[in-house]
């Protein structure tokens, strides 16, 4: 099943074109990773997935249903979530507060039935604990889960956006550049919890610069350049392709 | 430990008037409760949602203004005028809330002064409506059937009763799904967003709700001095509200408390330094800012914190195979909501 297509997607800034018509399909289940130079796309394009920006041309269809140009937090609540390049967490909260948050669209307490304290509101109350409880175990940090959020040093921090992600309860998870500013052996753990990730249903698609990481994890990879779509295949298939090589390396000049 | 504080902290309020028994005294604690109604509103922008609103008078004196005609005009009841007063005002508040949707920092702070001035410059200019400079008076007291809250011994404890519910309803949103939302987005509105906050609902709400606190506080105020006039509810006061919330503890319900309970009597206090007490209490407030950012309420945390020092000892995955030296202060920690 196809969990996720985009047809001609493109997002222009003026005359920039930061993405460049992109088809891409992913199907359910898969570990996608989209990968590319610096300035290909790669961000924006999960920026554009995710709502941030509005596309400047083409369709994104999300398990079917055409999701172009909705709202962040509209995605979420169809199912689709994702972490930041650059760690956005709620550092004055608690790791479980901030976990919480992450349960925030599939609840619907109103203000009304919080303040006169309703049973259905402290009942979904004792709900969003549990299910923000499960995510911190998930990646090992319920422990912390008092911990004021800035105070986690910034490895857990990544996992902690990650299980804030996971509360959202995703089919879907954009996963901009987890292993950024990781080590070899916290990139390992990462591996680890994100094949766990895949095999309890949820599909990934991750922009990454750690060729181990990619090359080890994903099914398929999508490879950008300058905004366009310049490759797509299995890891063996994308390490040999000479464009894909280009893209990376430049080409060879050879002077007579 | 919470239970002990809100007890002292209710013992203290209930207190309060029969111990100090000057009518000047009481005036001044109708007032700090007052003060500290709107300052709890102002804490639902300001302090959890992180919106930079400086129109909290505006909203304390279109409060006022409404529950104050609607009484002497028409002649109906304070508990008309109250509710009258809550809804006018929540009504403008979330008028106030679009521009939140694009704008942020200064440009939303500018905006939201822009609105408090033209609110003032309305009650002074529109003769016809407001009565203009000449304010309202003749603010019928509130009754209570057989009972006239017509002093300000009787105003202090009608008064406290509202601050103690609405400091309850408060502290029930600031600790539920729709106030994680509200800090949510003040941490990182792009995260909130991203996480499945609808974040220009919760800023719409936010801003109702600091409106309708500062309609409430405003109709109590009316009702309680029998005259009002525009120049209370001026850009000046919205300031004195936000100083309440920051120096109280923005963010909190108790440094809220706390905030506006101490600057309604600390010109009183200082009163003894005549003339430099100004200069006294600006420094005093620059001074507590500069060390103390959390404000008051921060301060008495840390100390607590400080108190009951633990270590920590437990490490997570990505951790374990280093042989982590167990941390050597104890990391920050809050009671989770």
């Amino acid at each position: 099943m196809e969990i996720l297509k985009t047809l001609q997607l493109s997002k222009h800034f003026g005359g920039l074109k930061a993405v460049d018509k992109v088809d891409m399909t992913i199907k359910k289940g898969e570990i996608r990773a989209l990968i590319g130079p610096n300035g290909s796309g790669k961000t924006t394009i999960l920026n554009v997935l995710s709502g941030i920006y509005q596309p400047t041309e083409g369709k994104i269809l999300f398990k079917g249903a055409d999701v172009t140009g909705k709202k962040p937090h509209v995605l979420v609540e169809h199912g689709m979530a994702r972490t930041f390049q650059n760690i956005r967490l709620f550092p004055e909260l608690t790791v479980l507060q901030n976990a919480k948050v992450g349960q925030h669209a599939r609840t619907e307490s109103d203000l009304l039935s919080i303040i006169f304290g309703l049973p259905k509101a402290k009942a979904e109350e004792r709900h969003i604990e549990e299910k923000a409880k499960q995510a911190l175990e998930f990646v090992g940090l319920l422990d912390k889960h008092n911990q004021l959020a800035k105070s986690l040093p910034y490895g857990q921090q990544r996992l902690l956006e990650l299980a804030r992600a996971l509360a959202t309860e995703p089919d879907l998870l954009l996963l901009d550049e987890p292993a950024a500013g990781l080590n070899p052996h916290e990139t390992e753990v990462l591996d680890a919890l994100l094949v766990k990730v895949r095999d309890r249903g949820v599909t990934l698609l991750l922009v990454e610069h750690d060729m181990n990481l990619v090359m080890g994890i994903s099914d398929y990879i999508t490879v950008l350049n300058f905004g366009a779509k310049i490759a797509e295949g299995t890891p063996e298939e994308i390490q040999s392709n000479p464009e894909v090589i280009e893209a990376y390396l430049g080409k060879e000049v050879i002077h007579a | 430990m919470k239970v002990v504080l809100i007890l002292l902290f209710l013992a203290l309020a209930v207190a309060a008037p029969i111990v100090v028994v000057s009518d000047y005294w009481h005036n001044l604690m109708v007032l700090a409760v007052v003060y500290a109604i709107a300052t709890l509103g102002l804490n639902f922008t300001l302090g959890l949602t992180g919106q930079l609103s400086l129109a909290q008078a505006a909203f304390w004196g279109i409060g006022a203004y409404t529950s104050a005609l609607i009484t002497v005009r028409y002649e109906v009841p304070f508990w008309i005028g109250l509710p009258a007063a809550a809804a006018v005002a929540a009504l403008f508040g979330v008028m106030l809330g679009f521009p939140s949707f694009k704008l942020s920092g200064h440009y939303l702070a500018m905006t939201t002064i822009g609105f408090g001035i033209i609110v003032r410059l309305v009650l002074q200019n529109w003769q016809e409506l407001t009565g203009g400079a000449d304010g309202i008076g003749g603010i019928p007291a509130p009754s209570l059937g057989v009972l006239d809250v017509d002093n300000n011994f009787k105003y202090y404890y009608f008064a406290l009763a509202f601050l103690l519910i609405l400091a309850l309803v408060a502290y029930k949103i600031q600790h539920s799904r729709a106030g994680r939302a509200f800090q949510a987005i003040r941490e990182n509105e792009m995260a909130a967003e991203a996480t499945g906050v609808n974040t220009n609902r919760y800023k719409l709400i936010a801003f109702l709700f600091s409106a309708l606190y500062g309609g409430i506080a405003g109709s109590l105020y009316a009702h309680s001095a029998g005259y009002i006039s525009p120049d209370t509810f001026s850009f000046d006061q919205s300031v004195v509200f936000m100083v309440m919330l920051v120096l109280g503890g923005s963010g909190s319900i108790p440094g809220t408390l706390i905030g506006a309970t101490l600057l309604t009597f600390l010109p009183e206090w200082l009163r003894f330094l005549k003339s430099s007490y100004m200069a006294v209490y600006g420094a005093g407030v620059m001074f507590m800012m500069i060390f103390f950012p959390t404000g008051l309420w921060g301060l008495l945390e840390m100390i607590y914190g400080k108190l009951t020092r633990r270590p920590v000892e437990v490490l997570s995955p990505l951790e374990k195979t280093e042989e982590a030296t167990a941390a050597k202060s104890p990391v920050e920690t809050r009671k989770s909501s």
